[in-house]
Order: structure tokens, then C-alpha cells, then sequence
């Protein structure tokens, strides 16, 4: 069986989840096929601005992703291309992937852009929603990742201008498609979703009235790579608008038009599209029209507050229609306010257009023959949520259904997890290790330095007078060879440049070009080549910093660009050789919670054949699924929990400790130890690679004012569904549940929803709603006569769940809105009553419930201030864990080798916890599968005769790394630092210094900046 | 030769509508389509029937399609109420259903024929609107309609439900096309669908004057020297309860107007607002006899 597992794993998609999945497996010890049908990877993600809870560029997060999996040695990546065949079992498949033609040929094309300069079709540019034009040889967009043109042959005129004016000779016209053949053992298919049309909802005018845009097309108005270079100009007449109208649910939460289900993104997404609107305009006014408002993720609900302290208004409405005013083009909208008719005007109307399957899916399901769900996406199980129908074929991302990102790529680790679980043993079979000539010794040599200048095809060259930067840089003291090229990073200058080292015996290497972002490693991997240390080489931007921003000044560009290599040239003379050094790795995981999350963490890394302890300080395993007693689709969430417990039991690989804290922890990724306690004292070390948080969370008590426990007619959801759960049992023959006694005779039962909050909800604990509706339907089932009211401040049954809140509407459950400052508070005696003021008609309802149901929230667990100090990670303002970053780094801590997942990062369903439990899993297993990581390079250096122990560093690093050690002195440890930089910057003694960076480096080169030689 | 098109002018076009009634058979005549009106017609049931009862109101239009058939397969209604009335008919009958067939059997056995299901229900705006029609109106029309700003107005019944719209239910065009294309100026309005109240004009009248007055305002408002209605019972109420004089014309006068036929001018006489100064000044502006 073993010896039929291929290593390799075939990922269909480039957006976030496809570049997560991929990166995670390849790290993992798999090779990679990544499969696009764009010709870039980056996704829905590269078209957004910014991100909502944060208001970070998603551009900037995206970037360094995008060359993370372009450059990786074990990624493969096929762009323009489809899956079209797949033969073969679980573990050994064979795939067949139809390439379509990019006609310009992907080794030789620069991206140098002339091509597109002498094209002479334009057509409107997909990517900016067709509000721009774009040539028939284009890029995708501006950041494209490869970094290469295509020709849309659909619209091409064969004029052969771009073939005349590409020096390379990159275009290739007669380019035919290909199908390859790739052996892969599992495939991952995380398409993405589409978006609705904005013409869906005919009465908005979209399409019809020009100021009408897509929430897609206003993004792209925001973005500084827009059709309007992020100024936000109405389309009628380029001028700015002042009020904004968004209107959500577009083609959502609909059974017309559309979809039945909630988008689960728009009302984030709307909110940041209205602040960041104001943030570049701060005369705009905007205003967002929406039913119920789903902020219910992390920090989300605090976004929205902030949003309206920042002057966006929200207002609960359904809009029926919006008229336009010929005689300036502005949008009037007509709604109903505390029982008026209100007509308001608008400069601009934005819908919140919804999240719909991908184009691929059908095909794809076709391709793969896995199931598709009623709404048209990807079937999963809640309690196996990557894993598809078919064996060895899993999903991520919003082809599960709609998400945002955090949750995408918890998603695609959690994909990468569940493939390698299944590939096991095929780890490390294909991926290649590269082999380098023995460095050089260059310790005691004179300074030989080589420059190399980048004409960038026009991209310099047209600016900067490249000859004459040559000529200088020949000048400068111990530069023995100085050449310049069209484009440096061509494969043929590379092979030049490694032959030139060797030949002229350089120690020192300078590239003048373009940005180490994107170029720094590819030269670094030429000195390698050449067998010179990679430290020893240092680029000088003259493209991004010079040429593309001096254009019409090119003697004073030129000046600039021989300033610039002047100063490289200055520091690179004083870099010294920095080696890496090899740590090895123990390849065990310490896990600390023994709830859902921990214990599908620990059989994860099981079944990946790596030893965990799953660390439980109460006596049972379960945590808090055991009170729960429904899953999500209505099964027994108990006979469920007993077989995972019975799986972590016997595995051999996992060792479960009750009863048992962490006191100590110490160690660096690769290499922890943890002082365990047990309840009667004892001690022991353990010693792991890797730690994961799933200490969940706990139920946060009820706002005393709703009198719980003070009468018996009023109960907690849990108890509720313990009740309806017995009465089951009972009725399957389980007399001993029958001391649980049902939920006895009721007439009017009514449930509150947020009742553990007070006027104001800090936070959302997000499973309440569903469990409430999923509750209320079961009552409403046994007594069909009887009345069920839902009082609730918003529904937030985001996703798939929207149709169980329509289901029970349907049913005749009624539901009642209330507002935080008129709580629905029952007032007790013989019969409980209960006035519940309807805001948005003033009705007062009198209900005199029999049974009255409080839905509890989720905070953090006890103690999870304690484990943060321990860990020394920290915690959010509502006692949750804080990841290392909202969106892409939803299951890492700051600290390397620590990861997150379940209620420990925030209350979520129980599928949401297995997911990201498997996600902390595949994070956890970048650093257990490898045999040793390499540390050092640019790191921070304590000179520790310097040191006062003030603590500055302890206190600025983002990470955490400086500890004070034994000696009284700091210490950073090489294996954790991130070279950021900050505790250099902020010690006051002077004793840090960060290697390849140190201040003799830079001061060299700042002085070599007013020092004209 | 293409076959005769069965004609179905219901109540209003012969009373209250006759304009509308003789400028589409004018129409009809100039484009060469030969049709004949449905004989002994009743009444479609549109207004009062479904309150009578639900079998009555699928009845009474299902004797009209039955009747039709002596004609032809398509059956051309000019009213927006008959036209939804029969369209919807004829869908129930198409569907199948054991109603659907009981309906057929009953009714088949008062009439003493029995239903095909062959009966296409076209409003005139949608067969106006076919390709190669719209090219021979353009091979036809005379006078281009330049320099008349005109307003669209498709109303509530026209286009909807969905089920039985010929065109966008929401932003309706096909009226649009056909008027640009006779070279009238036609303005953008978001009006088009809006309720006119016709449906309250009798009973709640009060309520009806209202929103006529809005639409009016918001024509003028988006340039137009009137409005062009499909539906009879649109025009009567939007020109008999305006307090202003803003013409109200059916999309078939128009195209008479554009086509040059001379019986225009017995018509444009009996509406409720003069419309001579409008035409006029139009007449004398532009006379780009083609």
C-alpha cells in the first residue's frame, strides 16, 4: 500500500486558500501543483483594497504570500491552466491539466511592459471591474504573480507591433494548448466563489442608472491600482460624491432572486467600504441599508461601533426601489423610519452584491465527481469539513460556501492537513533539496566588488542615462567589474553574473535594478551558485525609488541612481559572511485542551505519525461539547463525542494527561519543554517541537436582570436542548434519560437571545442564534400548536444557516426584535410576564411565556490570562487569544512554533473549531516535518557587556523573543527572532545589533549619501 | 404568407380606447399583417372575475383562447390586463395540472370545441419589438419623430409577474427601443413602472390623483413633452386625472404618427389633453420628410 502513495499534491485555485494550502503541504514536505485558470495567482483577495477588522492593503498582505509560492522550491505553478481529467484512487492519481496558450514565452518575458506601450487594442479590463481599459498583452494587474504578459487572443489583431518591439523575443504567436499528465496523491480544490450581478435586483437600476455601482466596483475605486487611482469620483461626472448609499443583501438572504443563504462577508465588507471611503474622503457621508447586521466574527461587532463613532450610519430597512434624478443623476431612496416614509437623496448607491458558487464548480464536480450541495457548492460534512465526497479529494475556502478570509485559510490549512494526514508516508518523497559549491573563504580579502546595472528594458533606461551610472560606478574605489544589462534577472544575465564572480574573483556583489521584495532572493541564489556567501550582496533600487518616480527629471534621476549604487557599494564592503545554523527538531507536539479543538489536533497530528500529549486539567475529556447535544445537522452530538474520545484513547501516538496543568514552559520553536503538573502535585517535562492552544472557552453567565434560577419556568438553552435531547432518547428506548423528564406542557415558549449581555454586546458569541432557532424549531415540532417567539437584537445566522432561520419563520415562529436599552426582562409571579417593545413598529408585545429560554454567550476560558503569560502571548481585550494576524494568520501566535485554534481564539461552531484545530495542525507540522531548522542570518545580536537589563526589548518586541538570562543580560534567541529590528532600534545602551544591518553598515552607507566621490 | 394573426381588443378598445384600438390596426395594416378579430369575443375577466371566483376567471379567457383558434396560433393583445389575464391562462392550461384539465373539460363542453393549446399570447409591444419587424418599420417610417421628448411608461401590469414579462420587469426597454428607433428623443425616468392608481381610480379616487400628479411631475422633470403608454386603463387615468396637460399617448399612435398615416389625426383629436400644440410644434420643427 505505502509504496503506492505519490508525495505530491495537486491544489486547484491561486486565490488566498489555494496559496495557503500549497504553501503549508510544501513546507510540509510535499510537492505542489498549484492550478490556476488565471494567469496570475492572488484571487478575489488582489482585486480588494483593504481588510476588514484591520483596514490593512490587502495588496501588501498578498504580496509577500504571492512570491512566497512563486518562489518555492517544492510549488509548481500552472497558470491558465484547468483541470480537466482525473483517474486513479486516494493517495495515487492521475491528473490531467489543459493549458491554455499565454503566447509569451515565461522564461524570457520581463515584464519590462513595451509591449503593452505599443499594442493598439484596447479593451475593458475585467480586473477593474470594466471601468478601465486594458491591451490585448496585459498583465492582470500591476502586482501579477508570475510576474509575465499574456496575449488575450480573443481580441488581438495580430498586428505584431508587441512581437517588433520585445527585445527578448518573448512572444510566441503560434503557441498551441497542452495537456500534462501529473501523478498527485491527493487534490485540493479551493476555486473561490463569484459575485452576483448587480442587475439581479432590477429595481436598484444597476446597469441602468450610472451611479449605481458593485460593491467589487467600489473596492476597485478605492484602490490605488483602480480605474481612478483611489479617488472616489461618481461615474456620471468624475465628480467626488458626498452621500454614499450601500445597500446590502443584493441577491442574499433572498427566495426571489438570488440566493436563500447570507454571504456571511457583505456586512464587513460594506462597513470597511464606508470607513475607508471616509478615510480618503472625508466630506463623504455614508449610510448602510441592511436587515440584520452580521458582524459576528472576532473584534467584528467592535468595527461596527467604531465605524459609527467615525460617522457611518446604519439604518434597518429593506429597500424596495432606488429612482434616479435625470436632472443630476443622483438616487433617491425611499424607506421606512420609525413608521414614515422617508425619500432620501444620494450622490451614489454601492450594492452589497452576494457571494455565489464559482464558474469552475459544475465542471470541476464533473472532473473530480464529488457532490455538490443544493446551493451549487462543494458538499461537506460539518463534523469533516475539508473533506469532500470523494476520498483523497478535499475543499477549502469559499467553494464550501461563503467566508472570509481568516476563516479561508484556516480552511486551506486545515485541506493541507487532512492531504497529508493522507500522504503520510509519502512525505519528503519528491521534494528536491538543492546542492551549492563549498563557500568561498573571502575572510582576510580586499573588498572585490561587482556591479551590475539593470536597464529594465526601457524602465530605467528611458530615465535614468544607464552608460553613464555604468561609467561612475567604475570609478568607485574596489569596484573591479561594473556591467550593465537589459535585464539583470534574465536566466541568461544570471548565468553571466555567476560566471563573472568566479572568473574575476568578486567578494562583494551589487545589483542596481528593481526591489529586494521581489528580486533579492533570486541574486542571492546566483552568489550561492557561485559559491560566494549570499550575505555578501546588496541591490540598489534605482526602478521603483528612481526611474519610475523621477520621470521628468532624468539628470537629476541619473544623479540619484549613481547616489544609490554609491551607497551600496559603501555598505556591501563592510558585509560579512553570516552562516545559518542547523537546530534540530523534535518531532512531537504538546497540546493543551482536551475539548473538540485539542483532540482533533491530537489525531491529526496522529494520523501524520507524529506523538502529542493532550494536556486536559478537568478529569473528562469534551470540554464544552459535553453540553452540547444536537450537531449541526440534527445528529447526536453525543454518540459523536464519544467516538473521538474513544479515537484519542487508543492511538498509540497520543498520550492523553487529566487532570494536569502547564506550569513551566521554556524552549524555542523546534525544541519546547514543558513542566506538566498533575492534580496530586507530581511534575514532569515534556519535551516538543510544537505547542497548540485549544483551551476553549467557557459559558459566560447570564445577566442577573432575566432571573435566572430564580424561577423555574426560566432555563438555559443548554438545558433546554438536554430536555429535547432526553425526550429523544426516551423515545429510542433510553429509560434512563427519562429522569431529564422532557420540557413538560407549555403553550408560549420564548427565547432571548443575547441574554447573558447587558445594554451593550462587547463581542458575538456567533453559535447562540443557530442553536436557538435549531431549538426552537424542535419545540415548535412537539407542540405544533403551541407559540415560539425568538427575541433577538439581530439574527446572525450567516451562511447555510440563513435557511434554518427561514425554516422556522415558515414554521410560524415569530420573531421579535429588541433594542440593548429596553431589555425583554420578565417580570415574575404567578404567570410570567414579559412586555417586549417592537422598535420598528413601537407595538408593545405582551407575551406570558410558560417557558422562557436564555441563550447564553461564550467568554474565554478561566486561566487563559495565566497561559498567556506563561506563553507570553497575548490576549484581546475580551480575554481571547490574539493570533499573529487577523486575516492571514488566524491559527499562528506571534511567537514561532506556538499555534491557536477552537474558542481559545474566539466562540465559534463546532465544525469552525475542527477546522481550524486541523489548520493549527498543518502550521505546526512546517516545523516537525523538517529534520533540523536553519537559524540566523539576519537576526538581533546582544553584546552583552553592553546590557543593562532595562527590559526595553522585552517590552518592544512584537514577538516576544528577548528574555533576561541567568547573566543579568538579554538574550535573543536567533531560532525565534524575526530580525524586525525594533529592539535595535529602542535600546537605549546600544548593545543590540542586527546582523546585516548593523550601524557600522549603515552609517557607511548613509555617509556614502552626502559623500560625492 | 404568413399566417393571420388573431386580434383581441377586449372592453376598453372598443370604448374608452378606441385610439389605441385604431391605431394599432393601422399599424398592423401598414406592416402588412393580416389579422382578424377574435369572433364573439367575451369579456377576459381581468377586472372582476377572480373576485367572482377562481373558476370563472380562468374560464372566461380560456373561452377567448378557444375562440382565437379560428383565426390563428397567435393571439395579439393590446390590453396589459387582457394580455396578463390570457397570457396566465394560457400558461395554467400548458402546465397540466388536474385543475388545468378539469378547467379545459368543463369549458371545452360548454363551447362545444376543444382547445389545441396552440395559442401564442403576444402583447403588440413584444411583436413590434421582434428583429425583423422593428426592420421593416424602419424600411417604413416616414417621419422621424425627432424633437418629440417622450417618457415610457410601462405601468404595473405590462411586464409583470416575471413569469409572463416579455421584457426586464423592473427596467423595462422595449418601448425605449422601438421609440428611439422611430427617432423620437426619449428621456431616462425612473418612473416607469411606478403605480398610476388606475387599479384605485374608480373606488378610491383620492388616492389615485396622487400618484398620477407624481408622474407627471417626474416626466416633466426628466424632459418629456409626454408620456406613451401600452395599457388603456394607464392612459385614461394618467390623462383624465392630471391637473396639468401633458399629452399621454399609446406607443401604437406613435409609430402611426412615425409611419405617416394620415387616420392619425382623427385620433389625436379625442384625447382628454389637447395635443395639438405639442404635435404642432413638433410639425413645424422639424419636417424631415423622408
Amino acid at each position: 500500500m505505502t509504496d503506492n502513495i505519490v508525495g505530491s499534491v495537486m491544489v486547484v485555485g491561486g486565490g488566498i486558500a489555494g496559496m495557503q494550502s500549497a504553501l503549508d503541504l510544501a513546507n510540509g514536505g510535499f510537492l505542489v501543483h498549484l492550478v490556476t485558470d488565471e494567469p496570475s495567482i492572488g484571487g478575489k483577495m488582489a482585486m480588494l483594497d483593504k481588510t476588514f477588522p484591520t483596514n490593512e492593503c490587502a495588496m501588501c498582505l498578498l504580496g509577500p504570500k504571492m512570491s512566497d509560492t512563486a518562489s518555492h522550491p517544492n510549488i509548481r505553478l500552472h497558470t491558465l491552466s484547468t483541470l480537466t481529467g482525473l483517474e486513479g484512487k486516494a493517495g495515487n492519481f492521475s491528473a490531467t491539466i489543459t493549458k491554455s496558450p499565454r503566447y509569451v514565452k515565461m522564461d524570457d518575458c520581463t515584464a519590462c511592459g513595451e509591449c503593452e506601450e505599443v499594442c493598439p487594442v484596447k479593451v475593458p479590463d475585467s480586473f477593474n471591474q470594466d471601468m478601465s481599459k486594458r491591451k490585448a498583452i496585459y498583465k492582470l494587474f500591476p502586482q501579477a504573480v508570475p510576474n509575465k504578459y499574456l496575449i488575450d487572443k480573443d481580441v488581438c489583431r495580430n498586428c505584431n507591433r508587441c512581437v517588433k518591439a520585445c527585445k527578448k523575443g518573448a512572444i510566441f504567436q503560434k503557441e498551441q494548448p497542452e495537456k500534462v499528465e501529473l501523478a498527485v496523491g491527493a487534490v485540493i480544490l479551493t476555486p473561490g466563489y463569484d459575485l452576483e450581478s448587480g442587475e439581479l435586483r432590477g429595481e436598484y437600476g444597476y446597469g441602468i442608472y450610472p451611479n449605481v455601482l458593485t460593491s467589487m466596483e467600489f473596492e476597485r475605486l478605492l484602490s490605488s491600482t483602480g480605474p481612478t487611482e483611489s479617488h472616489i469620483l461618481r461615474p456620471s461626472d468624475q465628480k467626488p460624491p458626498r452621500k454614499i448609499a450601500f445597500i446590502q443583501c443584493v441577491g442574499s438572504r433572498t427566495c426571489s432572486k438570488g440566493q436563500e443563504y447570507c454571504s456571511s462577508i457583505c456586512c464587513m465588507y460594506s462597513t470597511k467600504e464606508a470607513v475607508i471611503a471616509r478615510e480618503h474622503d472625508g466630506n463623504i457621508e455614508p449610510s448602510i441599508f441592511y436587515l440584520d447586521m452580521r458582524s459576528y466574527g472576532k473584534n467584528f461587532d467592535k468595527y461596527v461601533q467604531s465605524a459609527k463613532d467615525n460617522g457611518v450610519r446604519y439604518v434597518r430597512t429593506m429597500l424596495s426601489s432606488v429612482k434616479e434624478d435625470p436632472t443630476n443623476n443622483n438616487l433617491i431612496l425611499k424607506y421606512v423610519q420609525d413608521n414614515k416614509a422617508i425619500e432620501e437623496e444620494f450622490n451614489l448607491v454601492v450594492l452589497a452584491v452576494g457571494v455565489k458558487p464559482p464558474k469552475a464548480a459544475q465542471q470541476l464536480a464533473e472532473v473530480t465527481g464529488i457532490k455538490l450541495n443544493e446551493y451549487g457548492f462543494a458538499y461537506t460534512d460539518p463534523l469533516n469539513p475539508v473533506e469532500t465526497s470523494r476520498n483523497g479529494i478535499f475543499v477549502a475556502g469559499a467553494f464550501q460556501g461563503p467566508r472570509d478570509i481568516p476563516e479561508t485559510v484556516m480552511n486551506a490549512s486545515a485541506a493541507a492537513a487532512a492531504a497529508e494526514a493522507l500522504l503520510a508516508t509519502g512525505r519528503h518523497q519528491l521534494v528536491r533539496n538543492k546542492s551549492y559549491p563549498r563557500e568561498r573563504d573571502v575572510s582576510g580579502e580586499q573588498p572585490r566588488v561587482g556591479v551590475f546595472i539593470c536597464r529594465c528594458g526601457i524602465n530605467i533606461a528611458s530615465v535614468v542615462d544607464v552608460p553613464d551610472v555604468l561609467e561612475y560606478a567604475k570609478t568607485l574605489p574596489e569596484v573591479v567589474k561594473a556591467e550593465e544589462f537589459l535585464y539583470t534577472c534574465s536566466q541568461d544575465t544570471i548565468r553571466h553574473i555567476i560566471e563573472v564572480i568566479r572568473q574575476d574573483k568578486l567578494n562583494r556583489v551589487v545589483v542596481a535594478s528593481c526591489t529586494i521584495r521581489t528580486h533579492q532572493s533570486l541574486f542571492r541564489e546566483a552568489l550561492r551558485e557561485a559559491g560566494l556567501n549570499q550575505f555578501l550582496f546588496e541591490m540598489a533600487n534605482i526602478r521603483d525609488q528612481c526611474s519610475w518616480v523621477h520621470r521628468k527629471e532624468p539628470a537629476r534621476a541619473t544623479a540619484k541612481a549613481k547616489d544609490l549604487v554609491r551607497m551600496a557599494v559603501a555598505k556591501v564592503k563592510l558585509h560579512s559572511p553570516l552562516h545559518l545554523n542547523a537546530v534540530p527538531v523534535i518531532p512531537n507536539a504538546l497540546v493543551l485542551g482536551g475539548g473538540i479543538a485539542g483532540m482533533t489536533a491530537t489525531l491529526t497530528l496522529a494520523k501524520q505519525g507524529f506523538k502529542s500529549w493532550l494536556v486536559e486539567r478537568e478529569s473528562i475529556l469534551g470540554g464544552n461539547l459535553n453540553n452540547l447535544y444536537f450537531d449541526e445537522n440534527g445528529n447526536d452530538a453525543q454518540a459523536y463525542l464519544l467516538k473521538v474520545i474513544d479515537e484519542v484513547r487508543v492511538n498509540p501516538l497520543i498520550e492523553v494527561c487529566t487532570e494536569t496543568e502547564l506550569v513551566e514552559f521554556t524552549g524555542h520553536q523546534g525544541h519546547f519543554t514543558a513542566t506538566l503538573r498533575t492534580k496530586d502535585g507530581s511534575k514532569r517535562q515534556v519535551e516538543h517541537g510544537a505547542l497548540i492552544v485549544a483551551t476553549g472557552g467557557t459559558p459566560q453567565g447570564f445577566n442577573p436582570r432575566y432571573g435566572y434560577g430564580k424561577d423555574s419556568r426560566i432555563i438555559s438553552l443548554r438545558e433546554l436542548e438536554e430536555k429535547l435531547y432526553a425526550k429523544l432518547l426516551v423515545q429510542k428506548g433510553n429509560h434512563l434519560a427519562a429522569y431529564a423528564s422532557g420540557t413538560g406542557q407549555w403553550q408560549q415558549a420564548v427565547f432571548v437571545l443575547c441574554a447573558s449581555a447587558g445594554e451593550k454586546m462587547p463581542y458575538c458569541s456567533r453559535s447562540c442564534c443557530t442553536q436557538s432557532i435549531s431549538n426552537a424549531i424542535r419545540l415548535k415540532q412537539q407542540n405544533p400548536d403551541g407559540k415560539v417567539y425568538v427575541l433577538y437584537r439581530d439574527i446572525r445566522t450567516y451562511g447555510f444557516r440563513e435557511s434554518e432561520y427561514r425554516r422556522a419563520r415558515e414554521m410560524g415562529i415569530i420573531f421579535i426584535r429588541y433594542e440593548g436599552d429596553h431589555l425583554p426582562l420578565p417580570q415574575p409571579g404567578e404567570v410570567l410576564k414579559l412586555d417586549v417593545i417592537d422598535p420598528d413598529s413601537g407595538f408593545t408585545w405582551q407575551l406570558r411565556p410558560d417557558l422562557l429560554i436564555l441563550a447564553e454567550g461564550m467568554a474565554p476560558a478561566a486561566g487563559a490570562k495565566e497561559l498567556g503569560m506563561l506563553l507570553k502571548v497575548p490576549l484581546n481585550e475580551d480575554g481571547f487569544f490574539m493570533e499573529n494576524h487577523a486575516k492571514l494568520g488566524p491559527m499562528d501566535f506571534p511567537g514561532a512554533g506556538l499555534f491557536l485554534c477552537g474558542a481559545a481564539h474566539s466562540p465559534k461552531f463546532v465544525s469552525e473549531a475542527i477546522y481550524q484545530a486541523q489548520g493549527a495542525v498543518a502550521r505546526a507540522v512546517n516545523i516537525l516535518a523538517k529534520d533540523h531548522l536553519m537559524v540566523g542570518g539576519v537576526v538581533a545580536k546582544v553584546t552583552p557587556e553592553k546590557c543593562a537589563a532595562c527590559l526595553t526589548c522585552v517590552r518592544v518586541c512584537p514577538y516576544s523573543v528577548p528574555k533576561i538570562g541567568p547573566d543579568m543580560v538579554a538574550e535573543i534567541d536567533a531560532v525565534q527572532c524575526h530580525g524586525c529590528g525594533t529592539c535595535v532600534g529602542e535600546c537605549p545602551a546600544k548593545a543590540i545589533q542586527l546582523q546585516h544591518y548593523t550601524d557600522e553598515q549603515m552609517l557607511a552607507k548613509i555617509t556614502a549619501c552626502g559623500k560625492v566621490e | 404568407m404568413a399566417e393571420r394573426i388573431a386580434y383581441y381588443p377586449g372592453c376598453s378598445l372598443h370604448t374608452s380606447a378606441r385610439e389605441y384600438d385604431s391605431s394599432c390596426r393601422a399599424v398592423l395594416q401598414a406592416l402588412g399583417l393580416t389579422y382578424g378579430e377574435v369572433p364573439d369575443w367575451n369579456c377576459c375577466g381581468a377586472s372582476s372575475a377572480h373576485s367572482a371566483g377562481h373558476t370563472v376567471s380562468r374560464a372566461l379567457p380560456l373561452r377567448n383562447l378557444l375562440k382565437a383558434q379560428e383565426i390563428g396560433k397567435e393571439l395579439l393583445v393590446p390590453c396589459a390586463a387582457c394580455y396578463s389575464i390570457l397570457r396566465t391562462t394560457k400558461d395554467f392550461v400548458a402546465g397540466k395540472s388536474s385543475e388545468a384539465a378539469k378547467l379545459c373539460s368543463q369549458v371545452e363542453k360548454v363551447s362545444g370545441t376543444s382547445y389545441k393549446e396552440q395559442v401564442n399570447v403576444v402583447h403588440p409591444l413584444d411583436l413590434f419589438s421582434r428583429p425583423e419587424i422593428m426592420e421593416r418599420l424602419k424600411t417604413l417610417y416616414k417621419r422621424s419623430l425627432q424633437g418629440l421628448k417622450l417618457a415610457p411608461y410601462y405601468g404595473c401590469f405590462l411586464v409583470r409577474p416575471e413569469n409572463v414579462a416579455f421584457d426586464n420587469p423592473e427596467q423595462p426597454q422595449k418601448m425605449d427601443q422601438l421609440l428611439r428607433e422611430m427617432g423620437a428623443d426619449v428621456v431616462r425616468w425612473s418612473y416607469k413602472t411606478e403605480c398610476c392608481g388606475g387599479g384605485l381610480g374608480i373606488t378610491q379616487g383620492q388616492h389615485a390623483s396622487p400618484l398620477v400628479e407624481r408622474l407627471i411631475l417626474e416626466a416633466r422633470k426628466a424632459g418629456a413633452d409626454a408620456i406613451v403608454t401600452a395599457c388603456p386603463l394607464c392612459q385614461a387615468n394618467l390623462e383624465g386625472r392630471q391637473t396639468q396637460s401633458m399629452p399621454v399617448f399609446y406607443f401604437t399612435e406613435m409609430l402611426a404618427l412615425a409611419l405617416g398615416l394620415e387616420e392619425c389625426r382623427a385620433w389625436f383629436k379625442s384625447h382628454l389633453v389637447d395635443t395639438s400644440p405639442l404635435l404642432e410644434r413638433w410639425e413645424g420643427g422639424s419636417n424631415d420628410d423622408r
